[in-house]
This record gives C-alpha cells, structure tokens and sequence, in this order.
C-alpha cells in the first residue's frame, strides 16, 4: 500500500465514521417520533 | 475491494440514504412531526459524508490511474500533471454528476445545520425539497451514468486517453467547479420558494436566507462566467471572449434570473413586496439551471462545448417537465396567499425601477432564449412557416422587404449583440438611476433634482464623447484621406454604425454608474471623516462593515460599470486583422508593425505535445532601432564595415565584398531557421559535407508536415549562398536526415558557424538584399516587442490547441494568434487590438471581491436578519 493509497484511506474512513455518527443521531432523532410537534411552522 | 466496487457500493448507500431522508422530511412536514424533520437534518449530514467519501474513492482511482474504471481511462492518462488529474475529476460528465452530488450533498449538510433550532414542517419541506434534487441527481449516478463503471471484458487499457487538451489548461481547472457550484446552490433559494408555498407562509422571512445563499450562487456562478471568458480570450484562437455559443447563453440564463432576483429579494426583504415576483423567479433560476445542464449535455445545438452524446438527456427532459409543472401548481395554489399587502406606491420609487430592471433582465432571458433554440426549432417545417408569416407580416407593418426563409434560420454573434445590447444598456441606465429613488415613497422636490441633474449629464456627457470622437477621429480621416476636417467629420458621424452607437451609449451610462457610485461612497467617508476624524480607508471599511447591502451593492455596480466599458471597447473594435504572412513579412495594427520573422518547433515531453512557435517582433511604425541595438548587431558582424538602420524594422549590415556579405548571410539563416531543429552529426571538412538530423523525432509522430518546413528552411540558407555554393539533399517524405554540401571552403565554414553560435544573438532573421549584393538586411532582438503565439499538437488528440499571446496594455491589448498556413513557412495570423480589455477584467474581479466580501458574515448584519425575521419590512433605506 502506497502512501498515496494510505493517505486517502484515512480520510475515507473518517467521513464513513462521520457518516455512521450522522445516521445514528438521525436514528436517535427519529426515536419515538408518534410524539407529534403540532406548534411548530 | 476494488475502488470500483467500493464506489459503486457508496453510490448506492447515498441513493438509499437519500430516497429515506426524503421520505422522512415529507413525513415530518406532512405530519408536523419535528423529530422527523430533525432526523431528516442529521440524514442530510450523512448523505453529505457519503458523497465526500465517494469522491475521495473516485479521486483515488483517478490519481492511481485505475484504469478498469471505464471514466479513468476515458479522460486522464499516466503522463497527465496532478493539477489536471485532479481536473478530470469534473472533466467529463460522469465526474460532473459526481461533483454535482458532492456539492448538493454539501450544501444540504450546511442548510441542514443552519436550521438546527427549527424543525418545523416548512424546514421539512425545505430539507424534502433538497433531498429529492439530490435523490434525481443519485439516480442518474446509479441508473445512467456512472463514474465506477468498469470495462467488463479486461481490467482496462495499460494507459488512458488523457484529457482533453483544451481543458490542460490552469483557468479550465478552475472554470468548471464555480460554474457547477452556481448551479447547484440556486437550489437551496428554489428550495425556501417551495417551502414557503408548500407551507403558505405569509411573512417574508424567507428572503432572508435565501437571499445569502442567492448571493453566493451568483457570485459562484459570476466567477465560473467570467473565468470561462478569460480562458475563451485566452485559449481559443478566435479573438474573442464570449462567442453566443449556446452553452455560454444557457449558463447565462440563470445568471440573469439570478440578478434579478437578488434585487426583487432586496425589496421583499425590506418592504414585503414583491412576493409573486420572489417565489416565480426562485422557481425559474432553478428551472434554467437545469435547463442549461440539459443544452449541454444534449447537444441538441451544435456547440463550442462539445461533450459527447449522453445517456442523461431524457432524464433531464422529463425533470424540467416535472420542475415546471410542481412550480406553475404550487404558485397557482397560493397566488392568493403571495399577494402582498400593500403595492408600490410611485414609479418614481425603487421598487418600481428594480421590477422595471427584472422585466428588462426577463426579456434579455427570452431573446437570448429566442436565439440559442430558434436554429433548432426552424429545422422543423412548420416552425419555419410560422417564422416566415412573423417576420413577414413585421415586413409588411414596417414597409420593408421580405425575404422568405428557405432553410433552418442561423442565428450569429452579431444577432445577438444587437438584440441583447440595448437591453444591457437599459439595464445599465436603471443601475445608475437607481440608487437616486428611494423605497416605498416618490422622490422628494431636492431629490427629483438630482434625477433630473443626473439625467441631464447623462446627455451632456454622451454628447461630450461624440464630439470627442468625431473630433479625433474626423481629423485623423482628414490627414489620411485629405479631405476637408469637416467634411471628413460628417462622413465619420454618418458612418457611425450601431455598435459604435452602443458603445457611446454604454460608455455614457458606465461613467454615470460609477459616478452616483463613487460620490455616495465619497460623501459617506466625508461625512465620518468629519464625525469621527477616522482615516479615508478606514471610514470607508466601516462604512461597508456597517451597511454592506448600500455600500457593498455599490461595489458590485462599479464592477459592472467597468465591465461595461469593456464591452463597449469590444463594440468599437479598433482593429482586425486575417492575414497570412510568410516569413519576414509584415501587417501593420493601429500605428504598429507586425513582422513574422518565421516558425519554430518545440516539444513536451512532460505532457507529450509539439508546438509550434510562430515568431514576431511588433514595434511602432516608422520608430527609429535604437542606437544600443544597432552597436550590437554590429559587434556581432565581424567583417561589416557599416550598419545602417534608417530603414525600420530592418537594418542593413553592409560588407566590403559580396562574398563576406554571402557567408555573413549563410551563417544568420542557418542560425536562425536550422541550428534549433536541426542538429550537425558529422561535418567532413575534407568533402565540405555535413549531416543534418532533426533533433526532436517526437515532434514529427505528431507533426510530420514539419520535415517539408525544415527542407524549404534548408533551401533558402542554400538560395542565400547563391549559384551552387550549397546543395542539399534528403528531408523528403519520412527522411529526417539531410545532406549540404559546399562548393567553396569559406560558405561551408560560414555553414557550420550557424552552429557555433552561444549565448543570446544579436539578429533574429536575415535576408539578402535585393538592390545591393554586399548588404544584408537583418531583424535584431530588441527593436521591437517580442511576441510567438503557437499551436500545439498533441499526440493523444487530434484537435490541436491555440496559445494566443497578448501583449496586455491599460487602453488596448495586442492580441496575436497565428496557424500554420499552406505556403512554404507561412502562418494565419488574427491580430487585434481589443480595447478597454483591462476595464473589462479589472470590473469582474471588483464583481468578485465584492460578492465574495457581501458573503461574510458581519455583527451588525446578524442582528439585521433576526430583525428582520421578526418584523419584515422594517427596514428603512438609509
């Protein structure tokens, strides 16, 4: 492995880890969401 | 796993993820649910970190040269520098899609964030409304056009095609991203519009955020125009920067609407007027930006950009159609709710001349519209039956002839210059006038006097330039022809053509722009000089920190203003030339001479491209050669017994004998036409013979043609030593080798001494005279400009590329581009003098930095907007 292949296979593995962090917070958002926000708009 | 695979494996997460954010945010908005809108923000980040690293698995096949990845070897190759490796990335159309997904995704990610603290059914319907863009724009990744297809059969070519020669170059690098990234933000503005109508929300708070993101779509969108233009100057060869061609009128489009609407937004956001007006032109910015992607990719025009045929085209048809139909539904359905409650009240006040500006920028939209499809549509005979009862009807209303049309109408520059010109200038007038009204109220007495003085100059100074033109111009008729000063004056004012009336009208209403412009910036920086005793400078700085809208707004109508007199020096065109030349043949360009002193060949063995050099020195008619250079070309004569240079460009090296002049000649000619493209490889001084071969092989795989231009250089060092004192043989079809030889000991010695030569010379050309045997006539270096366009021919393409060279100047630029020609050494050369070029530039960069510095976030403007947010329309014009 090159280092050119190292290089961009960190920063690939960082924005999938970022990716997976942004799902489950938007799991985590969506929990119990029958809770309706009728005020809101 | 394989860069493709793992690409492939992204792609489609990205769509999944995308296809439910979606879903999500139409649920949470539908349902007035906040978790889903909420968790359809923190999709929308995740979407975004997909799409980064997509690209980062693309840019590593790219960089790596994956050649199993059909896109890598379509569009790089092993010998391509890294800038354009990372080029290629939006080179070709899989890649733009790629890039166009990474940027929506981001700046999805960026509005998600922005509307953290509101999870209402209107963010719903705006993140919905981003979602499903970028879901249209992932399913034509997946389903159409995919940047990790791979070759089926074999793992791919051991090299690639490289990259299209025109696009190697530094301003092509960096035209595209600003150009996509225009287009792809004005979907955010497109996406406040539908969440607003979606939600019918009656106050104008909308325009706040949209109007910013507005902002950075055009300036993003500005800079992709204008670097498109410099590189169009600068690249192509034709002389010009911006052609009509259909895809640069298709990127104009949405600029136009997008200008527009930074203005219509301005009143909105100020008055809450001019709702219909906000949400329709939202719409359709966004609708043209889509419009322009499908013009390019479909090559349903014939066009400059010339991008091979497309799987996308029906995917694009059919999205327009379904954009118009949701936009013309969704403001059908609430035209009543977007009424605003009050109107404008005086067409004498702003608001009135910025709808006045929108309808001229709508019109220039339809006629530039008009011309770009009007060549397609006239190829169906019903269309062009139509056309032809039109025009002939306008025949007959305005007495004038008819001719009927017999095939497809071809609609030119020239069309389009006069169509679009006036309206441009119209605009330009409402630029000056504008800042002189004020919003929601008819001027005051004082300030109608200042419309009425403003105007009144505007006609005094449009009237000073024509007198000064026909002043200067008619006395300059006068001496050439020698006519009358006035009469020759009449004859100038009555040939006076509509561009030249244009650009008077241009130059005046310009000069007006940056004159309200400049005296509201000088009276303000005046005034605080006075106030607060600060500098120039800084009063200035804070005067912009503390009212960017007014002061940064004026900025941008300087930049315009200076663009236009650009224009305008465009429209009155001093010179042109077409001409071919041969070697030391001169044209003459606006009191300059252009002399072509000849061609030479060089290679690249970096990015594999062999380039011909045309060489010419342009100096000022009738300038004497400064007594320096003369000195010069006389030390370097050993044997002359007198240089004489009365006779520019030339100077004429005179020897006691016909034989020294003969071998002075011999050894300049093979000098300057053999010695750099050919080298000695064995001289028998016994026999006087010698080898010549061509020291760059590369150049003839790409440039075979060049062993004819070596022989006929070969030929007229021979025809110069006269009778049969030289021979030459070889350098015919395939043979790059060539054999002199010398009757006489002291022109072979002379001949080899071409070889000898170091340093840098004296004399850049020669050639016998043709009255006296014993002179010489010689071009030396530094009598005059130096300038060697070329052409360059690359071994993968077969399409060359034109390096223009310009010789830039504050009033005029020189501009030189030449090709090579059918005759023995000749070339076509196009010279030009462009004026105001610089005023030109020097106004798209103010543009820029003005957009740009617009974009920062400012204290005082942060407390505008949450002001704003809470009561639109509070604002008073200062």
């Amino acid at each position: 492995m090159s280092v050119t292949d190292l290089v961009f296979a960190v920063l690939a593995a960082g924005a999938l880890t970022l990716a997976l962090r942004a799902v489950v917070r938007m799991i985590g958002a969506a929990g119990g969401s029958d809770c309706e926000d009728k005020g809101a708009g | 796993m394989s860069s493709a695979v793992l690409g492939q494996v992204l792609v489609f997460l990205s769509l999944g993820l995308t296809a439910f954010v979606a879903a999500l945010a139409i649920q949470g908005a539908v349902h007035r649910d906040s978790r889903k809108v909420a968790a359809a923000g923190f999709g929308l980040q995740a979407v975004a970190w997909l799409g980064v690293a997509t690209s980062l698995v693309l840019m590593h096949a790219i960089v790596t040269h994956d050649f199993g990845i059909k896109y890598v070897a379509q569009y790089t190759d092993t010998g391509l520098p890294l800038l354009y490796l990372i080029t290629a990335f939006w080179g070709g159309e899989k890649g733009a899609l790629a890039f166009w997904v990474l940027s929506l995704s981001i700046l999805g990610a960026f509005l998600a964030r922005s509307r953290r603290d509101d999870s209402s059914p209107y963010t719903g319907w705006l993140l919905a409304t981003t979602a499903l863009t970028l879901l249209f724009f992932d399913v034509l990744m997946v389903f159409a056009s995919s940047p990790f297809e791979t070759f089926l059969a074999s793992g791919g070519p051991a090299d690639g095609n490289g990259l299209n020669p025109l696009l190697q170059n530094p301003l092509m690098a960096v035209h595209p991203p600003p150009q996509l990234l225009g287009f792809i933000a004005y979907t955010i503005p497109f996406a406040f519009a539908v969440a607003t109508l979606a939600t019918g929300r009656k106050d104008g708070a909308w325009v706040v955020d949209a109007r910013r993101w507005s902002l950075f779509a055009w300036t993003m969108l500005t800079a992709g125009l204008l670097v498109g233009e410099l590189w169009s100057y600068l690249e192509l060869g034709w002389g010009g920067y911006w052609g009509w061609d259909p895809v640069e009128n298709a990127a104009l489009l949405p600029w136009l609407t997008g200008t527009a609407m930074l203005h219509t937004f301005s009143v909105e956001y100020r008055t809450g007027l001019l709702r219909r007006w906000n949400v329709s032109l939202a719409c359709l910015t966004f609708l043209l930006t889509i419009f322009a992607t499908f013009l390019t990719r479909s090559q349903l025009i014939q066009s400059l950009h010339s991008f091979s045929g497309s799987l996308l085209t029906p995917f694009f048809l059919w999205y327009q159609v379904v954009l118009l139909a949701v936009s013309v539904g969704l403001i059908a359905w609430r035209w009543r709710v977007l009424r605003s409650e009050s109107r404008i009240e005086s067409f004498m006040s702003r608001e009135a001349l910025v709808v006045a500006t929108a309808m001229l920028l709508l019109m220039a939209v339809f006629v530039v519209m008009w011309g770009t499809l009007l060549p397609k549509f006239s190829e169906s005979p019903a269309v062009l039956a139509v056309v032809d009862r039109a025009l002939a009807g306008i025949a007959g209303l305005t007495g004038s002839v008819h001719v009927p049309l017999t095939g497809a109408v071809q609609v030119g520059p020239e069309w389009f210059n006069k169509a679009v010109g006036p309206i441009g200038i119209a605009v330009l007038a409402m630029t000056a006038l504008g800042p002189l009204f004020s919003l929601r109220q008819a001027p005051g007495q004082a300030a109608r006097g200042t419309v009425w003085r403003t105007l009144f100059s505007g006609v005094l100074l449009a009237l000073g330039i024509l007198v000064a033109l026909v002043l200067v111009r008619g006395a300059a008729l006068a001496e050439i022809s020698g006519m009358a000063w006035s009469k020759a004056s009449w004859l100038y004012l009555k040939g006076l053509s509509w561009p030249g009336v244009y650009g008077l009208a241009a130059v005046t209403f310009a000069l007006q722009v940056l004159a309200v412009s400049c005296l509201d910036w000088v009276r303000s920086v005046r005034a605080r000089r006075v106030a607060k005793g600060e500098s120039p400078w800084t009063a200035a700085g804070v005067l912009f920190r503390e009212n960017p809208r007014r002061y940064g707004g004026h900025l941008v109508h300087v930049g315009v203003a200076l663009s236009f007199l650009g224009f305008a020096g465009a429209a009155g065109k001093l010179e042109k030339k077409d001409i071919v030349l041969a070697p030391l043949e001169a044209t003459t360009l606006g009191g300059r001479n252009v002399l072509f002193l000849g061609t030479r060949d060089r290679w690249d063995g970096t990015r594999n491209y062999a380039a011909l050099e045309a060489h010419f020195q342009v100096s000022k008619r009738g300038e004497p050669v400064s007594d320096d250079v003369v000195e010069r070309v006389r030390n370097e004569a050993s044997g002359a017994i007198g240089v004489d240079g009365a006779s520019p460009p030339f100077l004429k090296v005179r020897f006691s004998s016909e034989a020294a002049a003969r071998e002075y000649l011999v050894t300049q000619t093979a000098r300057v036409t053999l010695a750099s493209s050919l080298a000695l490889v064995g001289a028998d001084q016994s026999r006087r013979q010698v080898r010549l071969v061509v020291r760059r092989p590369e150049v003839l795989r790409v440039l075979p043609e060049t062993l004819r231009r070596f022989s006929d250089a070969a030929k007229i060092v021979v025809a110069g030593a006269g009778g049969d004192r030289l021979s030459l043989k070889g350098g015919g079809r395939g043979d790059p080798t060539m054999t002199v030889t010398a009757t006489e000991d002291g022109v072979f010695q002379a001949f080899l001494a071409g070889w000898s030569s170091k340093g840098e010379q004296a004399v850049l050309a020669a050639r016998p005279s043709s009255v006296d045997k014993t002179v010489v006539e010689v071009v030396a270096a530094g009598g005059g400009l130096a300038m060697s366009p070329e052409v360059r021919f690359y071994v993968k393409s077969e399409n060359p590329t034109t390096e223009v060279e310009i010789e830039p100047g504050l009033l005029t630029d020189l501009y030189l581009a030449a090709t090579p020609a059918k005759g023995a050494g000749e070339v076509n050369l196009t010279a030009m003098d462009h004026p105001m070029m610089s005023s030109l530039w020097a106004g798209a960069l103010v543009i820029l930095l003005a957009g740009s510095a617009l974009l920062l976030p400012t204290r005082r403007r942060k407390s505008r907007i949450v002001s704003a947010v809470k009561d639109p329309g509070s604002e008073v014009v200062a």
